[in-house]
């Protein structure tokens, strides 16, 4: 087994440094757990049962994080979700809130998401709390059945004492749709990797990050979407802001595979830099494999762009305020999708208290 | 005479060592409205740029007085403060940030106090009702996609719900169609009082239709070559500028 | 250059033949298993090398043999590394018979309206050809500047060999990769010029002119010196083929560009479709100089090509603008990286690639922006076009930045050719095969306008001649 963690699709010169995540981010050692884990036992949205089993058409989904961090949430899970959503529209989402504290400071989540055909789910995970070297992990796979819509939306706000993983794995069917929405706030080290399998026809997998890192924080994304279905389409749009010391990795690959005729995948990615101290570094591959598909890909790094600050000044913003308010404006395409209204407050609460609100 | 609300003495201007405006008096009092033209590069942006003190234009000489005030060492968000406002030629496009949210940021910073969130809400529901924009558009991202028309009818709405003291207008008219230039002129005079007062960059007519015209300062040559009444604006816009440096004299290379 | 004028007609006149291309090993040779200090010592004695240089070679002999082949890039799986020495014998290059020289690249030679004499001289067969008197010519016009322009092994002890010594493989250290290893180890031939401070020198130098020149082989090594408020344009190859027994290439560049100077450097490779390219370029660029690379890749089997810029001192920039166009059999892996480490620098990389009839090519990159870069502006663009789903076309860029007060840009786009602008000029008379090309040829045309005219026309040519039996 490879123990590499968030491996580049594509690998490339070693002294960059993307390969693979850095050592901190390497997994805790754990005990083997005797005890089984324990089922979801929060609410369940209408249309939406318990699953006890997973079956085996979603526990083969790997992520983007790799087989160590997959088999680690499978061997350590204290806490198993496996939904299965049926036809019609739900509505609510179901959210988890998975907090570290000193009594429990190792949180390991594993997540199975059939979704019948035709239905739509929305899952709401919370990483919240700390705890001396806590950890969280999480995997989570999806079987998106033909026209299903699942999303999933994380939102990490751990203390910077813990470390947390997050992966997802998804297949999508014919005419179905996958969501990942992600607010990177908290954690000494957050590491989160995505493989979507786009194989249906018109599959379509949309990816929405935002993150803020500061002190020593160090954030490693890899994200990749396969496009193997004809007329598939993908969205991977990735917005930070790193200050202090911080640092942060994004790979971010659209595959398109021989066949994959009419795929269209486009990657974005903004990077604001508020320290000389902090570091971005960004792998955004585009592999192809097939003629008839259209692969785009952006990224602009650097400082606040002169032109808008003086805008919004020209309107009586002061420059801390305008900078805040351009930092916000990163997370909002993130906000924008996130349903609760508590949870969107805290996360610009989150931002604020960093700051220092003005 | 009231104390005038804006006096540019002498002023120099400069764009990366270019001199574009070379010792520009001008003054505008509460309740007047003022119209300057001139030529495409004569530096009619420039100057009303340098008012808003953009950091890309350097004042070289002389001094910009608002209410008696010398603001021309100040950033843009004291002149804005202080009752400056810019309706720009080429607004900003900021994603992330709604024109509500923005609006309500703005309205605090020069109120010097947070808005009550439904009253604003009303108001600027009413503001964009007048100017026959959609609602929806208080949600959307400043400026993020909107139509050159949507983006001046922006501008003008950001002028309505920020009650500058000068409200310096840039070719708000340019590229609108009738209709839209018609409600651009209603919001003008809508915010038209006793106490502040306006300076409209135009090439047309057509948006000073119905509004009382204090002034017409033509710019030539980096300083106000003329100035009259409203009469001029007609004669220009009927003549050109043409004429009017054969009069003054001044012969257009060949 | 009358030949360049006869392109277009001879080109449009041929047939594409089919391509039967096989590895052709001498076997005269004898086989040593690896690469033994025994043959660099013999090598270094052949070419009387200075001691410091013997050393050299031996050290760098040692990295090699400790070193690990690249973890990435297209597989060396059929480069027999275990009996390099094959490859490395000397003057295997200029041994050949031109009845060995692969049929395709006598067709490409005839096509292009290449003389039979410089066609021979092209394919490495040793043919006396009059480019020896051009250069010649050339050498004693830019000598009367106070350039420099000579082999490398004159230069090594003529009145520069200080100044070779001070600078050989220090930019590009034997420690770099193991085939930069081996150059240090095995290198034989190439250039090296200099030019003094403020001189501009008008004519663009190449090395085409020096093909004859004893040595020329595979593991050339050039070094140019560009001194301060100087300019300098330098040719590097010429867009027929070379044909070469021995399959490897792995060539070094040194370009030291100093203050306030220009140079332009400018490839057009074409090797045989049999060649493993694995060449190794860098230039270090000092206060206010400027580096520009154009670069096409249109030959070799397999490539590794990744020039590199140090941007050392402030206000130094570089400007990279590369085409790569990947057929049946190659796999091309090329791209740039550059290193901002000083305050203000700039970067600009255009780059467009093309993949054909189950060719493969890679854009591959790395941008750094190192802390003390302030103010530094850097934009990437490449391009690439797919013209049928058996090739392959894959983007590998890095970005690190560890400076905040930078703006640093990528942009990446992958496609085809549109079926509405084929139609739009086949409506107007053009066969498919021609639009075809015609359009292949305006994507091109970004790096074509960056080359002096004879080259431009070759390179379109080559496009022509590759997109030639694209259709079905």
């Amino acid at each position: 087994m490879n123990s590499a963690i968030n491996r580049l699709p594509v690998p490339t010169w070693s002294w960059t440094g993307v390969n693979q995540a850095e050592d901190s981010a390497v997994l805790p050692e754990l005990a083997v757990r005797k005890a089984p884990p324990l089922p979801y036992a929060g609410e369940l949205p209408e249309g939406v049962e318990l699953l006890s089993a997973l079956p085996e058409a979603v526990a083969s989904i790997p992520s983007g994080m790799g087989e160590a961090v997959d088999r680690f949430v499978l061997d350590h899970a204290d806490t198993v979700c496996y939904l299965r959503a049926q036809g019609g529209k739900t509505v609510a989402p179901l959210t988890l809130t998975r907090t570290l504290s000193s009594k429990q400071s190792v949180a390991v989540t594993h997540w199975g998401i059939s979704a019948g055909a035709g239905s739509a789910l929305t899952v709401v995970q919370v990483l919240r709390g700390g705890a001396d070297h806590g950890a969280a992990a999480d995997l989570t796979q999806i079987d998106a059945e033909p026209g299903a819509v699942v999303r999933i939306i994380q939102i990490q706000l751990l203390e910077t004492d813990s470390r947390s993983w997050s992966a997802v794995g998804a297949r999508v069917a014919e005419g179905a749709r996958v969501e990942v929405v992600r607010a990177v706030l908290g954690g000494s080290v957050a590491a989160c990797g995505t493989q979507i399998q786009l194989e249906g026809r018109a599959a379509e997998y949309s990816l929405d990050t935002a993150y803020f890192g500061d002190g020593e924080q160090s954030l490693d994304f890899n994200d990749l979407v396969i496009h193997t279905g004809k007329d598939t389409h993908s969205e991977l749009r990735t917005a930070g802001v790193l200050g202090d010391r911080s640092r942060k990795i994004l790979r971010g690959t659209i595959d398109f595979r021989q066949g994959a005729v009419r795929a269209v995948g486009h990657e974005n990615e903004t990077v604001l830099l508020l320290s000389p101290t902090a570091r971005n570094r960004t792998a955004p591959l585009i592999l192809c494999g097939e003629e008839l598909v259209e692969g785009q890909h952006a990224a602009t790094v650097g400082r606040f762009e002169e032109g808008q600050l003086y805008y919004l000044c020209s309107r009586g913003l002061s420059p801390a305020q305008a900078k805040h308010l351009m930092i916000e404006a990163r997370f909002a395409p993130v906000l924008d999708q996130i349903p609760d209204e508590a949870l969107r407050a805290e996360i610009l609460e989150n931002i604020g208290r960093r700051l220092g609100q003005p | 005479m009231s104390n005038p609300l804006l006096e540019l003495q002498d002023v120099s201007v400069s764009v990366e060592d270019k001199v574009i405006l070379d010792g520009v008096n001008l003054t505008i009092r509460p309740g007047e409205l003022h119209v300057l033209m001139g030529p495409n590069g004569t530096g009619k942006s420039t100057l009303v740029s340098a008012v808003m003190g953009d950091p890309r234009y350097e004042v070289r000489r002389g001094r910009i007085l608002l209410e008696g005030r010398d603001i021309t060492e100040e950033q843009a968000d004291a002149r804005a403060r202080a009752g400056a406002f810019l309706s720009f030629q080429a607004p900003e496009e900021i994603p992330g940030v709604t024109l509500e949210n923005f609006l309500r940021t703005a309205r605090g910073a020069v109120d010097g106090k947070s808005p009550k969130v439904l009253l604003f809400r009303k108001e600027l529901r009413e503001q964009m009702a007048a100017l026959d924009m959609n609602a929806s558009y208080a949600d959307r991202y400043l400026n993020v996609g909107f139509s050159g028309g949507e983006k001046k009818k922006a501008e003008i709405l950001q002028m309505l719900m920020l009650h500058p003291k000068l409200a310096m207008l840039d070719e708000t008219d340019s590229g609108l169609d009738v209709d839209a230039v018609r409600t651009v002129t209603q919001g003008i005079r809508a915010f038209r009082s006793k106490q502040n007062a306006l300076l409209i960059i135009t090439h047309n007519a057509k948006i000073l239709d119905g509004l009382d015209i204090d002034a017409v300062h033509i710019l030539e040559g980096g300083r106000i070559a003329r100035t009259g009444g409203a009469e001029l604006v007609s004669e220009i816009t009927a003549g050109g500028f043409g004429e009017l440096k054969k009069e003054a004299g001044v012969h257009e290379p060949l | 250059m009358s030949r360049f004028d006869q392109e277009k007609t001879r080109v449009e006149a041929v047939d594409r033949s089919v391509y039967d291309i096989k590895d052709r090993v001498d076997p005269s040779f004898e086989v040593d298993s690896g690469l033994t200090s025994a043959i660099v010592e013999k090598i270094s004695a052949e070419k009387h090398d200075p001691e410091w240089m013997r050393i050299f070679r031996l050290k760098a002999l040692r990295t090699y043999n400790e070193m690990a082949l690249p973890a990435w890039g297209p597989p060396l799986d059929e480069l027999d590394m275990e009996h390099i020495v094959t490859y490395v014998r000397p003057k295997t290059a200029m041994q050949g018979k031109w009845a060995d020289v692969p049929e395709d690249i006598k067709n490409t030679f005839e096509r292009l309206g290449i003389p039979e004499a410089e066609r021979k001289s092209l394919a490495g067969v040793g043919a006396q050809y009059d480019s020896e008197v051009v250069y010649h010519n050339v050498r004693a016009e830019v000598a009367a500047q106070g350039v420099v322009y000579t082999d490398m092994e004159s230069a090594l002890t003529g009145p520069y060999a200080e100044l070779v010594r001070k600078h050989f493989m220090r930019l590009v250290p034997p420690t770099d990769h193991k085939f930069a290893a081996l150059h240090g180890a095995v290198w034989s031939g190439g250039s090296f010029v200099y030019v003094p401070a403020g001189v501009s020198v008008e004519i663009p130098l190449q090395s085409y002119f020096r093909l004859n020149a004893p040595g020329a082989g595979q593991f050339e090594h050039t070094l140019i010196i560009v001194e301060e408020g100087a300019y300098l344009h330098f040719i590097e190859g010429c867009s027929a083929p070379k044909y070469s027994v021995a399959n490897l290439h792995a060539g070094c560049v040194e370009l030291y560009v100093g203050k306030n100077a220009r140079m332009r450097y400018s490839t057009i490779e074409n090797w045989s479709k049999n060649m493993y390219n694995l060449n190794t370029k860098r230039a270090l660029v000092e206060e206010g100089g400027t580096v520009e690379w154009v670069s096409g890749s249109f030959g070799s089997h397999t490539s590794y090509l990744y020039p590199m810029s140090v941007l050392k001192g402030a206000r130094s920039r570089m400007e990279f603008t590369g085409i790569t166009f990947a057929g049946a059999g190659q796999n091309l892996d090329t791209g740039v990286k550059v290193l901002h480490a000083a305050p203000n620098t700039t970067s600009h990389i255009t780059t467009k690639s093309i993949s054909r009839d189950g060719g493969i090519s890679t854009f591959r990159s790395a941008v750094t922006v190192a802390p003390e870069a302030e103010g530094s502006k850097s934009s990437v663009s490449c391009e690439s076009l797919m013209l049928d789903s058996r090739s392959r076309s894959d983007t590998v860029p890095v970005m690190d930045i560890r400076c905040d007060q930078v703006d640093v840009g990528h942009e990446a786009k992958i496609g085809r050719i549109s079926e509405e602008a084929i139609f739009y000029l086949m409506s107007r008379g053009l066969a498919e095969e021609d639009a075809r090309a015609l359009i292949v040829g305006g994507f091109a045309e970004p790096i074509a306008k960056e080359l002096p005219l004879e080259y431009a026309v070759e390179m379109n040519n080559l496009i022509h001649l590759e997109m030639k039996g694209s259709i079905g």
